[in-house]
Formats: C-alpha cells, structure tokens, sequence
C-alpha cells in the first residue's frame, strides 16, 4: 500500500526494514528528519540510535560498529559530510560496509540550504585521503530513497566497502506516495571479519588501514582496487527514456534528472528526437549507457558541472557535450532546458 | 492534468498541514502528488510554505515556478507569491486588493476562523474554497484524509464546508 | 613457588617500545586483568595514532585501530551494539586530550560503558617529540624549543580534574608507573575500571604517568625520576571519583 512520505523518513524506514542496526547522526538541514525518524522509530527494533557530538564522532561510531559486524548509518548534509572525510577514508581503507546519505545543499562553505548537486566530485572521486572508491546510489524520488536504502546495504555487505547514498534536499524534503512492498530483498552475509569478541575463534580479528611496508599497502590497494574493477563490471545502472531514435541525449541525475525527462517529453512534442539517460549508479559511472552512436550530449545538473566531466570520458570525444546547470540551491525548470535542447536541434 | 499549488502562511497557522490534507487527498483519488515544504531559517518566526503538485502523468519537479492556485494566509505570502499565480489566489478579504497578476481571487474572511468552533481552521476553509474552485480532489476525498486522522475530525470538515454551509 | 609468566592476552611478539618507555608496562597490566577477570575472547581493544598504535599486534584480544582521537567515538560505537561486551580505548595525551578532546569529554559524558586508559607522557612519542596537550610549563621540545611558555602556548590540561566535572563517569583515578608501589597500584586501578565497566555498566578514566625517555632526551632512570617529581608534581595521583566507594 501506498504511503505520502518525507524523502528523509521514506530512507530511515527503508533502512529499519534493511536491519540497520545503529545509527549515529548529527543535526543539519535539509537531512535532520533521518536522525529524527531513527530516534523515534529504531529503539521499537532493538536498534541503536545516537546523537553523535560532531559529524566527526558519528562517523568514527559508524567505524566501530561496523567494525564489530553491525549494519551502521548516518547520515548528513554537505558541510557535515566534508567533516565526516576523514573516518570515510579509514573505512574504506579498512574494507569496513555502511551506508552514509549525503542530502546534498548548495556549497562551498557554509553554502544554503536550499538543493544542490555540487557534492558530485566529492562522493565519486574519493572525498577524503587515499586512493579508494564508494559506491554512490543516486535516487530521484522518494521511492528511490527508500529502494536505494536496501541496496545500499546489501551493496556494503556484499562488496565490503562503504555505499553513499548522494540525494538532495529537494528529495529528501518532498513527499510523494511510497509503496514499501517494492523494496529490494534484504541480503545477509557473514561477516567472519568482525572485532566483536573472538570467542571460540583462535585468531585475533583486527579492523584497521595501516601498513607501514610500503609492500603490503600496495598489495592492500591492489586488491582493492580489483574489487573495484569488478564492481565496475557488475554494478553500472541507468534508466532510459526515449533513446532509441534519439538525436540529443540529455543525460542528468537525481532531482535534475526529473526535471529533465519532463523537457525531454516536451521536446519530442515540438519533434525535437531528444532523449534522457540518467545514471543511478554515479561510481560506478554508468560509462556503457553512453556507448552507442550519440551526436550531441546535454548534461544538466544542479552544480557548475561534475558530472559532465564523467560524461566526456565515457564519451571520449565521440560526441558534442554541453553543459548546463544551476546552483546555488537554484534548480533548473523544464522551459531552460527545452531552451537548450531546441537551440541544440536548430 | 498537472495542477501546481502554493499554501503560504506564518508558521503555526497549518500551511502545510493542509498542503499534506491535500496531497493524501490527491493520492486517494489514484493521483500522483508531490508536497515540497519550505525548510530552514525560511521557517523559523516568518512566513512558512508548501508547494503541492497533483498529476495524472509523472511529476517532473516537485518545484512550483508558476502556481495554479495560491492560498496565501498573511500578507507577505500575497506579496510573495501573488505575481507567480496563473489560476486563482484564495486569501484574506483584506488582503485582496494587494494581488497583482492575472489570476482570478476570491477573497474569504479569516476572521471567523479566529475564535469559537472554527478557531485556528482558516487554513482547511481556505483549502475548502480551493477544492470546489478547482475540482483537483473531491470533498469526499478530503474528508475522508480528515476522517482517518480523527483528531478535529469533525471540526476540520466544518471548515473545510466553509462558513456558508 | 609462583613463576612469573607472560600473560596469555598479551601475543608472543616483542614490544616496538623505547627503553624506559611506560607503554610496555602498562600493556602488560592489562593483559594481567584480561587474564585475571577471563575476558580476553569477549574484549574489543580501541587503539590509538600515536607510539601505541601497534598496540592490536600485542593485545590478543579482538582489535580496532581508531583515526587519531576518535578511540572513544568508535569504541562507542562498538559497545553500543554489542553491550555485553567489554570495550577499551587505549590512547595517549595527543590523541585524548588534543586532537580527540571532543570525543573524550562527550563519551564520558554520556556515561558510555567503557574504560578509557590515558597514557600521559607530556609529549608526542611517535612523531619525534612535539608539544602535547600535557607538556609541562617550560618543558623543551621540538615545537617548544624555548621551553613551553603557557601564556603563548597554553597551560597543561590536567585530565582527570576535568574529567571531574562531569556527571558521567564512574570512576576516574591517576596513576603512574615509575616505582613498583605505583605500578601495583595502577593495576588495581585497571582491574577496577574493567570492573565499573562489566558489573556496573558504567564509564571509567584511568590517567597514567609514563615516562619517554627518548623524546625526553633523558636515559630511563632520569626519565623514570622525572615522572615521580615534576609530572607528580603537576598530576597529582590519586583517586578523583569512585562512585561505590563514595568518593567524588
């Protein structure tokens, strides 16, 4: 059945349904329903909920709890998720699985609080020290959030690595009708790694990213980094419409994507054969949606233009890209887009 | 059909209490339906605002550039919003003679939501004049939104049947 | 006749530590109690960035190596989810009462139930011997090369008195380790944090006063000295809250 939900309250659901175990958060706008939607409503599950002193403690609870087996979150907004770089990189480097949601606003700085996608680079080319990867969900609507919530932990599970779930305050603020019955099967996977106790085990368990043999770090993010090829293969998703015929790819995610799937309609009514690829996976860039024989590539989003930069490579010079985008926290309207798609077409 | 609304009002006067009454509405009625609030400072001792999108096709932005209809409860909302309204703006009798722009107005008088039986209900009479303007929901639908929250049941139907019933 | 052995929580690898340094002695206390209260299969060890972060090749425990202060952060977030577990952070006065000053105060205020043990040697061992947080007024390091002058560079945070203030712990004591008297007494003093934390539930700080003779630029018996005079001195030893006592 279908309920009228907060993008925020539709994501902390999905993730009591996915068997979060803990979550660790700390108070910013547009994000803040998470938090207050885990305190209420994650005791009634035996779960964990705690407001962290700092963004940087929640992370570093995330750490702990996920170090000992459990299925951690928190969660945030821009500034907030900049703060939080410093335990990503630890758990990443430590192979450690947990989902983080950054409900992106408009930046640098202190920024707004209005939406924004300006956090692209940070989410998908590695926001803290290190060489590593997340993987980066990217849900336009409320059914997405909650649909991405699960996937996100059994992405984390399965892979060992840390999932950022990379929404904006637009759809974490909005409600919309989300059937709940639609939700991905949650998976489960031993976790024989875990600090929690040895136990009967004989071997001590260690949860850690430091290896002072340059060797041995090397080796680490070797293998790493396999994982990572490997995740390029199997987990690149995007959703199609109207590409077949289509002359100009409009190509944008998340909220933008909405809006410019709605152009896209209105173009192909003045019989301009445009069409919309928007990725759902940002790392791994769905790189393959753009193999194909493409003349000219619009790229929209909510910052001063990241994403397109992703676009260019998959495309290689293989087609005209432009760019166009607000930010700020102003979003872009259908009518600016169409703009550009018939100057494109003319 | 995509039908744009904007309710605006000073926080505490239900503004989007009634932007979620007509969403769930709307959804009842197999629509889809979108409900973006105003969040922030934006919210904190000034003028507070929902936009609601209800649509027999997809929603592309739950964004509202350019309303349909405007229920504006105070003066800033007018001020505000008033110029980017196409259909119909639903306010305060006194302040209709400050909306500017094309849109047709009706003006209601809040003030009999402001003691007694009706009291601090303006926002679901105003939503009331709404629907019967525009046809985007039925009554019934709303009230039956407002029967399966209980509370002030039977009070938020009177409001939303508006003084003339 | 007893034999004195190594403890079976402690792992049978030599220890990276300096000669004179207190960290040795410390970690093999705890591997004492682990022993003595049979916790070590059902322990999770929280360490630190700092001389002891190599500490999860020597605890024979369960082991996570924490991001420069944030031991109380993750050991929170461990002993959350798995109470009945006993969790400790061991960290020096860099990492605690500088850069994971935050973390420290707030994990302590919310009472979390788990032993925190601060190493305080009044300086950074690791990194070849800066100001810390603890170094003592007028105290010559690499940072502080005219010795630290606390109106520029800020006087020593004294932990435990802080600590102190706070309605969250249970039990907070400083120790040392330069006489065999306070060795012994530090080991009572973590036998008992581990107690507070399994039989009451509740939080404890345990400071204890370590020498560095390398970065001090002393030999160990100088260094040794220096803690029972000037550090004792400045921390008084002592117990500041022990709660089913009634001390506070």
């Amino acid at each position: 059945m279908k309920k009228l939900m907060k993008g925020n309250e539709a994501l902390a659901a999905a993730a009591i349904h996915a068997g979060v175990k803990c979550f660790f958060g700390y108070p910013i706008t547009p994000q803040t329903e998470v938090a207050a939607y885990m305190a209420k409503h994650l005791p009634e599950h035996d779960g964990v909920f705690l407001q962290a002193e700092s963004e940087i403690s929640a992370i570093n609870m995330v750490y702990g709890a996920a170090g000992a087996g459990f299925r951690a979150m928190t969660s945030s907004s821009s500034p907030g998720i900049s703060l939080k770089q410093e335990g990503i990189s630890y758990i990443a480097g430590s192979d450690l699985p947990c989902v983080i949601v950054n409900v992106m606003r408009a930046g640098p700085g202190l920024g707004g609080i209005q939406a924004s996608q300006s956090d692209y680079f940070q989410a998908v080319k590695g926001g803290g020290h290190g060489d590593y990867r997340l993987i980066v969900l990217a849900p336009s609507s409320v059914q997405e959030m909650a649909e991405m919530t699960v996937t996100a932990f059994n992405y984390a599970d399965k892979w060992r690595m840390p999932v950022m779930i990379l929404a904006d305050g637009m759809v974490g603020q909005m409600m919309e009708p989300v059937d709940m019955e639609l939700l991905p099967e949650v998976e489960h996977y031993d976790k024989p790694w875990a600090a929690c106790g040895k136990g009967k085990r004989e071997e001590h368990n260690i949860i850690n990213s430091l290896y002072l043999t340059p060797q041995e770090l090397e080796d680490m993010n070797e293998k790493r980094w396999l994982k990572y090829e490997q995740i390029s293969k199997e987990l690149p998703d995007w959703e199609e419409y109207m590409t077949d015929d289509a002359d100009i790819i409009v190509t944008a995610y998340g909220i933008a994507a909405r809006i410019a799937k709605a152009a896209v309609k209105k173009a192909r009514e003045e019989g301009i054969k445009a069409g919309l690829i928007r990725p759902k996976t940002l790392w791994p860039f769905p790189s393959a949606a753009f193999e194909r024989d493409i003349k000219k590539v619009l790229c929209v989003e909510l910052s001063r233009g990241q994403m397109v930069e992703d676009v260019r490579l998959a495309l290689n010079g293989r087609a005209e890209v432009e760019f166009y985008g607000r930010c700020g926290g102003m979003c872009v309207d259908e009518e600016e887009i169409l703009e550009n798609l018939r100057r494109l077409a003319g | 059909m995509e039908y744009k609304v904007i309710i605006s009002g000073f926080g505490g006067q239900g503004v989007l209490f009634a932007g979620k009454i007509l969403a769930r509405a709307a959804m009842s009625c197999g629509l889809n339906v979108s409900w973006l609030p105003s969040y922030g400072p934006e919210m904190r001792g000034g003028t507070c605002n929902c936009k609601v999108v209800v649509s027999d096709g997809d929603i592309s932005s739950p964004a509202v550039k350019r309303a349909d209809a405007l229920i504006a409860m105070n003066r800033p909302s007018v001020e505000k919003f008033a110029a980017y309204t196409d259909g119909v703006i639903i306010t305060d009798n006194k302040f209709v003679k400050l909306c500017e722009g094309n849109a047709e107005i009706i003006g209601m008088d809040m003030s009999l939501c402001a003691d007694g039986e009706l009291k601090g209900l303006a926002n679901i009479m105003l939503l009331g004049e709404l629907i019967r303007y525009s046809g985007i929901v039925s009554e019934e639908a709303v009230c039956g939104i407002l029967n399966s929250i209980g509370k002030n049941a039977e009070q938020n139907i009177k409001a939303l049947k508006g003084p003339a019933y | 006749m007893s034999t004195y052995t190594k403890p079976k929580s402690i792992l049978d690898k030599p220890f990276h530590y300096c000669p004179g340094c207190g960290h040795g002695i410390v970690h093999r206390i705890i591997g004492e109690v682990m022993d003595e209260l049979d916790i070590e299969n059902k322990t999770v060890a929280v360490v630190p960035v700092g001389c002891a972060v190599m500490a999860y090749d020597y605890f024979a425990c369960d082991c996570i190596e924490a991001a420069h202060g944030r031991a109380p952060a993750v050991a929170t977030g461990v002993k959350r989810c798995m109470p009945d577990k006993v969790v400790f952070s061991y960290q020096g006065d860099g990492d605690l009462a500088a850069i994971g000053t935050a973390e420290t105060i707030h994990a302590a205020a919310r009472g979390e139930a788990i032993t925190v043990i601060f190493i305080n040697n009044t300086i950074y061992g690791m990194t070849g011997g800066q100001m810390a947080p603890t170094t003592l007024p007028g105290q010559v390091t690499q940072t502080t090369p005219f010795g630290r002058d606390p109106y520029t560079q800020g006087f020593p945070l004294k932990m435990c008195e802080i600590m102190n203030q706070l309605d969250g712990p249970a039990y907070i004591e400083r120790c040392a380790v330069d006489t065999p008297a306070d060795i012994r007494t530090t080991k009572r003093a973590i036998k008992k944090a581990f107690e507070y934390q399994i039989d009451q539930g509740s939080y404890s700080f345990i400071e204890i006063l370590s020498a560095c003779p390398t970065n001090w630029r002393m030999s160990p018996a100088d260094a040794v000295a220096r803690v029972g005079s000037e550090m004792k001195e400045y921390f008084p030893t002592g117990v500041f809250r022990d709660s089913l006592q009634g001390v506070k």
